[in-house]
């Protein structure tokens, strides 16, 4: 069975936003909502750090942390079980989605979600550009909606637009039940955190801390120059989000359901 | 999207339009290229980029003599002003740093960013602020000699409390009143020939009460104010 999950490598993580943005273009999100947030572990905004400046040779205590946050795709999820029109469920490769037709706007799984990964469509939604942008089609007013893990590509064998698009190769996607996936690996030598773990959601998301990961193209500790031309040419294929072959580093989404194009 | 980029009045319209049209009907190629364009030495001690420079040529001010110093030096216009007190009355030293968020101006109106950093702000020590009396999410009228603007002030820690920063290429339409280039000033740096738009000497005081701020009143659900999310 397929059961993906993502990696994301805090210690890796400049919270540059880009995940944030490229999640709204390519799932056509309204004005006024995310379904991706970078919050800042620290002071009380957005890049802000906890702890105060160090003066006249006192020793810092100043430390900020970056925290992205969508849909955790937990397995144990409270927001499928409390649905009361099944409109909210979870696919058989593990991903949490919602039918929209059958969304009643009820939000009981708002009140359920301990992550704060759904939004409400509260008005008739807005786009910028008014036509809306991405591959995927607008949802009503009166539903609520969320991160699907860019489902539309992955279907095409592609990884999730946030992945993909992380500059700082902190985020890494693919299937938890291959032992040789990355995100099996990173998530068996690094140290992992799910969030608000003593909820019982179990998370399909995983938070490096730590000590950092090489990142999303590399399974080895090998610097780029030190790749071989083989190795090379598929971190650069998987860096743009193209499948890969069987060789190398396994392929994030298998190669199966591969043959989409970017 | 190309055809937005470039503006109408743009006088290579024609070159760019060719481009579009090529670009249309031949589509895109992906090229396997070696990303890592410098593999050899750089010329420093170190062979390596190096960030901070012991040796670096330095400013001639009062408190400096020539050595690299920790201390926030006096600002350029304190040192040619006749009776000296520019600095008392002017005591912090304002930056306007390159954000994230934009290149310069460009981006400025992009609406999706804006959710996030949605108007120009101050960031202050919360000891600086309090001292004036200004709470955390106040709007400030930062001023000197030569002008003034209104932003909102946002306590950040990791700002030293000698100093002030609004990040650069915010538009005059996107302040309450007044510009940060308002407040900068033409003197010439002597470390690097060029404008010292950091050595800006300011004051920082509460925004007179009457001030007309609706056009920021929106909830913004996001952003760096201190009724968004970011906390946590
Ligand atoms: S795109 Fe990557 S580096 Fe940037 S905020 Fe998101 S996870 Fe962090
Ligand atoms: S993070 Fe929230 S919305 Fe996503 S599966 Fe878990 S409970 Fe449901």
């Amino acid at each position: 069975m397929t059961n993906y999950g993502l990696v994301i490598d805090q210690e890796r993580c400049i919270g540059c936003q880009t995940c944030a943005m490229t999640c709204k273009q390519e799932n056509n999100v309204p004005m006024g909502q995310f379904w991706n947030r970078v919050l800042t572990v620290g002071g009380e905004h957005v890049d802000t750090p906890s702890g105060t400046y160090p003066e006249d040779g006192e020793s810092g205590d100043l430390d900020m942390n970056y925290q992205p946050t969508a849909c955790q795709h937990c397995e144990n999820a409270p927001c499928v079980k409390v649905c009361p029109v099944n409109a909210t469920y979870t696919r058989d490769d593990g991903i949490v989605e919602i039918d929209y037709d059958k969304c009643m706007g009820c939000r009981y799984c708002m009140a359920a979600c301990p992550y704060n990964a759904r939004v409400f469509n509260w008005d008739e939604p807005e786009h910028r550009p008014e036509d809306g942008t991405g591959d995927v089609a607008e949802r009503p007013q009166g539903v609520v909606e969320k991160c699907t893990f860019c489902s539309h590509r992955v279907e095409d064998g592609l990884d999730p637009a946030c992945v993909v698009n992380c500059p700082a190769d902190a985020r890494i996607f693919g299937d938890l039940d291959d032992d040789d996936s990355t995100v099996s690996k990173y998530i068996s030598e690094y140290n992992t955190e799910q969030l608000l773990n003593e909820k019982g959601t179990d998370p399909s998301t995983y938070y490096v801390q730590g000590k950092m990961t090489p990142g999303r193209p590399w399974t080895s500790d090998k610097l780029e120059t030190e790749l071989g031309d083989d190795e090379a040419a598929q971190a650069t294929r998987r860096r743009n989000g193209a499948p890969t072959s069987e060789h190398g580093p396994t392929p994030h989404v298998p190669a199966e359901t591969a043959g989409g194009d970017d | 999207m190309i055809r937005y980029i470039w503006p109408e009045t743009n006088p290579c319209e024609s070159f760019y339009d060719t481009l579009y049209d090529r670009l249309v009907e031949q589509g895109t190629v992906h090229i396997d290229d070696d990303p890592v364009l410098y593999k050899g030495e750089f010329d420093t001690p170190t062979g390596r980029l190096e960030i901070y420079d012991e040796d670096a040529p330095t400013e001639d001010g009062d408190d400096i003599d020539g050595e690299v110093s920790l201390e926030v030096p006096d600002p350029i216009e304190s040192r040619t002003d006749d009776d000296g007190d520019y600095r008392d009355e002017y005591p912090l030293m304002f930056m306007q740093k390159h954000s994230k968020w934009r290149i310069h101006s460009q981006y400025e109106y992009q609406p999706w960013v804006r959710e996030i950093n949605e108007q120009p702000q101050l960031d202050i020590n919360p000891k600086t602020a309090k001292r004036r009396g200004i709470e955390d999410g106040d709007y400030v009228r930062v001023f000197n000699d030569r002008g003034q603007m209104i932003v909102r002030a946002k306590y950040n820690d990791a700002i030293r409390p000698e100093i002030v920063n609004t990040d650069q290429g915010w538009w005059e339409r996107d302040y309450i009143k007044g510009h940060h280039n308002n407040l900068t000033h033409m003197d010439i740096c002597n470390a690097t020939g060029n404008f010292a738009f950091y050595d800006t000497a300011v004051e920082v005081e509460p925004a007179p009460e009457d001030l007309d701020t609706s056009k920021y009143t929106e909830s913004n659900p996001r952003g760096s104010t201190p009724d968004s999310a970011g906390g946590e």
